[in-house]
Formats: C-alpha cells, structure tokens, sequence
C-alpha cells in the first residue's frame, strides 16, 4: 500500500515540478516581452520577441514582432524616398550644371564675337543643341516628379495593343535608319485589346528605344510581341555593349547612370520612367544582359488590369 | 528542460548505431535461453532465469558498456562537428547542456533494461522454461527499473570525461576500465566505486539468487558513494564545458 | 545611450606569447554594414569570438546594445545572429531538421521561420538531402540561413561567402545589403578580399597583426578612390569652351562655380594650363587625385597590401 501511495507522491511532485517549470517559463517570457517592449516604445523597430511553438505566449510576441516588422519596413522606406530625393537634388545640381556652364561658354564666345562665319554658325548649333539636351532633361524630370508623386491622371481605354504598337514603331523608323540600326519588328496581325493608357504605353516603348539608341552603341535592334490570354509580352533586344551584373540591378532606379562619373547625354530618368509606367499598368519590366552579345528588355502587361 | 530533453532526442535520428546498440539488451536473456535450453534446468524458478538474463552481465557489464558509449558519442557528435559554439551562442547553459546529454542517457538505459525484461519474460516463458505469473514479472520489471535509473546516474563521470574530452578513444576506454574495475572492486570494497554500489541497492534484500557480497549491505552508504561521485562528475563537466569555449 | 551596437574598448587576446588581438576599439553603428578587412590570421575571427563570448578576452571590454558582456548573455545573444568559421551541424539530419532544433531551442520571431529562412537562402523546404550529403556552399547557405533564423537586430558574419561560387557571392552579397538598407539590421562582416568589402560596407575596419589600423566610413575612403584631375579656375564657362573646343573633352563636371571634373587623368595638364591663361582665365589650381583604394590600403598596412 505505502509503495502506492510513494509511487503516487512522486507523480504529484512530477506534476507540481513540471507546472511550476511552466509558470516560470511564462515569466520569464513576460520579463522578455517586456524589454522588448520597452525597446521598441524607444524606437528600436529591430528588436524581436522569440517564442516557441509551445509557448503560450506565442501569439502575443508575433504579434508584437508582426506590429514592429511592419512599422520598421514603412519607416525604412519613407527614410530611402526621402535620401532619393536628397540624391536627385543633390545630381540634379549637377546634371543642369554641367551642360549650362558650357552652354554659356558658346554664347558668350558669339556674343563678344570671338567667332564669326561659319564658325559662329556651328557654335550656335551646337550651343541651341545642348539647350535642346536640356529641355529634354527638364521635361524628363518633370514628368518623373509627377509621376512619383502620384499626381499624373491616367486614362484607361480599350485600345488594340498591336496596333498602337505600329503606329509608335513608324515613328521610330526614320530615327533608327538615321542612326544607322538595323531592326527588326515581329507585331501579331492580330486584334489584341486590352486596357491600357496610350500615351504612357507610347512613353515607355519611347524610353527603351530612346535608351537603346543614345546608350547602346550596337546597330541591330529588335522588338517582339506575343500576347496571351493572360498577359502581352514585349520585348526589346539590342547587341549593343550591354550592361555588367553590377549594374543591371540599379538601371531602374531614378538618376541611376551605368557610367558614374560621366556626364552623358541621358539623364537617368528614361528607364525610372518606363518602369513607374509599367507598374501602373501592374504590369513589369525586367532586363537581362550579356555585355557586348545582347541585351534583352522585357515587359509583361496583364491583359486585364 | 523538457525542451532541451526533447531536441536531444530529435538529434539522434537517423543514429542507426545507437538504435543497434539497444539490441544488446537482447544478448544476456538470449543467452540465458540457450543456457536453459543445453545446459541446465530451472526448476520453474523464474529467478533463476532472471538472474542470467537481466541480472548478471547485462548489470555488470554490458548496460555500463553501452551507457559509456553512448555518452561518448553524444558529445563526440556536436564536438566533431563544431556544434557547441554555434549552441553557445544560442545560448544554452552548461549545466543545461549537460543535464539535457544526461536525461537522454537516463531514458536510453530505461528503455534498455525494459527491454531486457520484456525478452527475459518472453523467453522464459514462451519455450516454457517458466510458468508465466505476475508477481515475478512484477519484480523483474522494478529491478529492472532501478537498475536503469541507477546506472544512467552512476555513469555520470564518463559523462564529464566525456564533455572535457574533444576525442572518443580516452571515454571509451575510460568506460570499459570504469566497468571492469566495478566488477572487480565488488568483491573488494563495494562501497568506493558507484557501480557495485549500484548492485548493493539492486539486490538489497538478498533476493536475488547466487551473488555473495563481501561486506555488509548498508544502503546509504552506496547512495553516498553513487552521489560523491555523481556531484565531482557535475563539477568536473562544469569546469571542462566553461573551459571549452 | 550612443548609437552603437558594438563597441570594444580596448579589447586584448593574448594566446600564450602571442597578441592576436591588441587594443582594438571598434565601434559598429546601428543599422549600417561594418566591413572587418583584414588577412587570414589578422584576428578577425577572434574578435567575433570573443564578442560572442566564445573565448574568453585578456583584457578591454565589449559592450553590445549598450551592455557589457561578460559571460553568455541570456538577453544578449538572441538578440545576435552569427556565422563563425565554417557552421557546424548535425550531418544524420536534414536541413530543414538542423533548422528546426535551433528555432526549438531559440525561439522564433514569427511562425513559419524555417521555411522561410531556407526560401531566402535558396534551400528546399522539407528536403530530403542530409546535411552530410550537402556542398561546401550549401553548408554556408544553411548556416546563414541559421543565422537570420530569428531574425535578429544584429548579424556577425565571418567570411559568409567562403565556399560559394561567384554567382552565389553576389546573391549571399545583395542579400545582406538588403538585409541591412531594407530591414535596417546591423551587420558586421569580415572578409579577407577587399572587392567584397568595399561592395557592401558602410563602414570600414582594417585589421592587420592584431591591430585596427583604421576605421572609416567607406564614402571617406572612396573619396579617396577616385581618379579625375579636379581643376579650379576662375571662369567655368569659358574653361568649359575652351576644354570643349581645343581638348575635344566631354566627359567633366562642374562642381560648384569654381570647380570642374575632368576624369580623362591621362591629359597634359601643362597644355591645358596653358590654353586656359592665354585666353585669361586664372588657374587657381589643377591637381591629380589619382588613388585607388588598393594603393590606399597598401599605404596603412605598410606595402603588403591586402587580398
């Protein structure tokens, strides 16, 4: 009977030991929660609170962790909008700099007529040239402005994509014979309609063969589209001199510029624009490339939006 | 605790030879079978048979054996692999650490020695040697019980000597002199070395058939000796873990 | 309380007769990549581990979030996430196994961890492979996997990019950029190779036989890193006409009104100086900044160089 009854008392005490266990880590749990608490009320938004799955306070400091998380990563992001802005600022002085301090130099030369004739002919073109380069860069910046602040209306019809795809391409084929590209387009002869805003479409395609243009330095482009029922593909190729692996991540972002040093005739803000463009349609852009072989830009466009 | 036992035992998944070396529970009942079968007749005690198949060797020699082994290879394994710092790091306790090692040796040397009572009664009973009753069975399984607790905690210095060591070949063969030297200090002093201690608990009351002691039984003694030896073990991982770092 | 998330005062180890680390004051601050540059042997290692609490320190102290730490932190360490050397673990498990007892015995910030943890370092959820079959770069995957397991404030890195391949380098790379620019975690990493470091850190520790001979921020150093020739004249119009028209030269900027950029350093300088003050345009002054941050680093560490 006694052997019982021990053998009942060691279990209790089991029982007892093993609650006690519980409680103490449910405390110490609370202790953790909160100075993690604490931590965060002072503003470190990295601070987690580890849980077990068989704790119970597991809930809780997910949640806690899920509040933080969430705040941490808004937090971050108006932090990168705001250093960009900074950025564009702070190139942006430079980028109108440059190309106005040269602009002067040429006018000042006509204007004390250290040139005359023919020189003064070439100077004024060059000079009307570089205020052409700069127009273009301010109406680019603009336009980029208005779209990252949400402020560009956009008007969304049913139009045929293919057809609105020619009618951009007949425009571009002039300046591509002048530059001396070879091309090659491969459009559907079919009706395909989709919801889309003409003019920002007409934008985008612009900034890629803008883009392959001025940047590529290749003499062969291409463009392709082949549609779905889901979703239109297009996709740009040149074999220009590419784009490096270090680079190919960045070419999307604002006054992002492969070559960092130089003043080119770009400005940064075609490709920014193209994908803002494309991500309105909820659609995306992507690029890949093999420097000095080809370089492939590809966007997918959902066909309903 | 719970926890750190539990993560223990998800480690050895897929440890075949740790799962083999249970089957050695099964050795000393078969050899007692064969025993009974060629060589002599129980008479119906079930004690006889018992005392060859979960009393004798398996006591003396081969759960010690297999206890040491497993200690080496639990902290060889995370040794080997550079494991610690990364639990370190966590962190983990030493003490922890080294308890939650401790608890998976004293489940490992349960199991065994259940083992070895469940085959003991299967194979008396089924070839008949023995007529199966309860109160026998009874017995086994709480001699059996008291032997698995009580060695997991007189092998408790293989353990420390395994946490201090990064090799396996020192506790290995500490384990095996370790065993010997119990066998031999039994009929010497049984109350200096936690393993005859061990046996002078077991057997107690004298029931157990065909073991001669050479001193006196005296019960606290050998839990006094089982526990000297068991808190220098604890102190000894201790100051080895906090070395290693 | 300052902004560091680790700061080492005075931090000394000594192995026998040998100092592997002298008096070394570093300062990580919060949110940003510390880049420790240094030789194999230079004592990176140690100093992680003795941060880590994973050997014991001679002397000097370690303060990590604003603590002293002296033994293993209960409330320190799961704040941390870390690789040292090569991570260890259990080969008779699976990946997803080894993951799984390190979010048991740590806990985890959100449910589902694991599965997420191997998602960002590219490694299958429930696989099947054991962790003794695995490659040399998929034990350096797991093991960083390990480390932002339970998403910690901050990450101690030695050498994570040992033992991939080179497209494995730049995505372990862009991942713990983004680590730190998205999610705004506290890095500090160690490298033996000075492209890798000068691709990620913000800041910058260079190591060499024990002791920190600079720390900087790596915009300072680019600083010094840039090859133009920066030139300063009185009047940037006419000097723009000038360089555009004589030198044929496109590629310069203008700094501020003074300042001009020209990057083609391999121009004759005396020609420019020249044309500039025949048409009366004052030279204030035109230097060569022609350093790259090899021979910068082969300047502190005394001509051997680093790589």
């Amino acid at each position: 009977m006694s052997g019982y009854l021990l053998v009942a008392l060691v279990l209790a005490l089991l029982i007892i030991a093993y609650l006690v266990s519980v409680l103490r880590r449910v405390q110490t749990q609370l202790t953790l929660i909160q100075d993690a608490l604490e931590d965060i009320k002072n503003g470190n938004l990295n601070r987690r609170v580890l849980a077990t799955q068989s704790d119970m306070t597991r809930q809780i400091c997910y949640g806690i962790n899920e509040i933080a998380i969430n705040t941490q990563s808004q937090l971050i992001q108006q932090k990168q909008s705001e250093q960009a802005y900074k950025r564009l600022m702070a190139n942006l002085s430079h980028d109108v700099k440059t190309p106005l301090a040269s602009l002067v130099g040429y006018l000042e030369a006509i204007e004390s007529k250290i040139v005359v004739g023919e020189e003064k002919d070439e100077y004024i073109h060059v000079a009307s040239d570089k205020a052409q380069n700069l127009k273009h860069f301010v109406e680019n910046l603009f336009e980029w402005v208005k779209l990252d602040s949400g402020e560009q209306i956009f008007h969304f019809e049913i139009f045929d994509l293919n057809e609105l795809s020619r009618n951009i391409i007949a425009d571009w084929i002039p300046i591509l014979e002048n530059s001396h590209f070879e091309y090659e387009f491969d459009i559907p002869e079919t009706e395909y309609s989709m919801r889309i805003d003409a003019t920002a479409y007409t934008r985008i395609i612009n900034n890629l063969l803008h883009n392959i243009i001025t940047h590529s330095g290749g003499d062969n482009m291409a463009l392709r589209i082949v549609e779905n029922e889901q979703q239109a593909k297009i996709v740009i190729t040149d074999n220009g001199k590419g784009i490096s692996s270090d680079n190919l991540p960045h070419i999307f972002e604002r006054m992002y510029q492969c070559d960092h040093s130089r003043v080119a005739k770009g400005n940064g803000l075609g490709l920014a624009i193209a994908k803002e463009l494309v991500s309105v349609h909820k659609g995306t852009i992507t690029a890949e490339s093999t420097p000095g072989t080809e370089t492939i830009f590809t966007i997918l466009l959902p066909k309903a939006l | 605790m719970l926890r750190l036992i539990q993560i223990e035992c998800l480690k050895l998944r897929r440890r075949k030879f740790v799962w083999l070396m249970l089957l050695s529970a099964l050795l000393m009942p078969f050899f007692a079978l064969l025993y009974f079968k060629y060589v002599k007749e129980t008479g119906g005690d079930p004690l006889q048979f018992y005392r060859w198949s979960a009393f004798g060797y398996t006591l003396f020699f081969i759960l010690p054996v297999v206890l040491g082994t497993l200690c080496t290879m639990l902290m060889y394994e995370e040794n080997q692999h550079d494991m610690l710092k990364q639990l370190w790091i966590v962190p983990i306790s030493k003490m922890g650490y080294f308890f939650s090692k401790f608890f998976v040796v004293l489940i490992y040397s349960i199991c065994f020695m259940l083992i070895t009572a469940v085959a003991s009664v299967m194979f008396s009973v089924l070839p008949g040697y023995v007529a199966f009753e309860w109160e026998s069975v009874l017995y086994l399984l709480k001699k059996c019980l008291e032997i698995g607790v009580i060695t997991s905690f007189a092998m408790l210095p293989i353990l420390a000597i395994a946490a201090s060591q990064k090799g396996y070949i020192l506790p290995v063969s500490l384990t095996l002199v370790y065993a010997f030297l119990g066998f031999i200090l039994m009929t010497v002093n049984m109350y200096i070395h936690p393993l005859p201690s061990m046996a002078v608990i077991v057997m107690r009351n004298g029931d157990i058939p065909g073991h001669v002691f050479a001193q006196s039984i005296n019960i606290p003694f050998a839990f006094l000796c089982i526990c000297v030896w068991g808190i220098v073990a604890v102190l000894l991982a201790n100051i080895a873990l906090g070395r290693r770092k | 309380m300052n902004d560091f998330v680790i700061e080492t005062k005075q931090l000394t180890k000594v192995y026998g007769e040998q100092t592997a680390v002298n008096s070394v004051n570093l300062h990580v601050k919060k949110g940003r990549i510390y880049g420790l540059l240094g030789r194999n042997g230079a004592g990176k290692t140690t100093i992680m581990k003795m941060i880590l609490g994973l050997t014991s320190i001679t002397s000097g102290e370690v303060d990590v979030f604003g603590k002293n730490i002296k033994g293993r932190e209960k409330r320190v360490y799961p704040r941390i996430g870390a690789i040292i050397e090569t991570p260890g673990f259990y080969p008779n498990l699976t990946g997803t196994e080894n993951l799984e007892i390190f979010a048991k015995l740590r806990g985890t910030a959100a449910p589902h961890a694991v599965e997420n943890a191997l998602k960002v370092v590219g490694l299958p959820y429930k696989g099947k492979k054991l962790f003794s079959k695995y490659s040399l770069g998929m034990k350096q995957r797991l093991g960083i996997a390990n480390a932002i397991l339970h998403d910690p404030e901050l990450l101690i890195l030695d050498e994570p990019t040992n033992g991939l391949d080179p497209i494995g380098i730049a995505e372990v790379r862009d991942f713990i950029k983004n680590l730190s620019v998205e999610r705004g975690k506290t890095i500090l990493i160690s490298s033996h190779i000075l492209s890798e470091i000068s691709l990620l850190a913000d800041d910058i520790g260079i190591i060499d036989h024990g002791v920190l001979l600079e720390e900087s921020s790596m915009s300072e150093l680019e600083k010094k890193n840039r090859k133009y020739i920066l030139l300063q004249v009185s009047d940037i119009p006419k000097a723009s006409l000038i360089l555009e028209r004589q030198f044929h030269l496109k590629d310069y900027s203008v700094q501020d009104d003074h300042t001009l950029r020209l990057y083609d350093t391999a121009l004759d300088m005396g020609e420019i100086n020249k044309a500039l003050v025949t048409q009366n345009i004052t030279v204030i002054s035109s230097q060569l900044c022609n350093d790259t941050l090899e021979d910068y680093f082969k300047k502190i560490t005394g001509g051997e160089g680093i790589a």
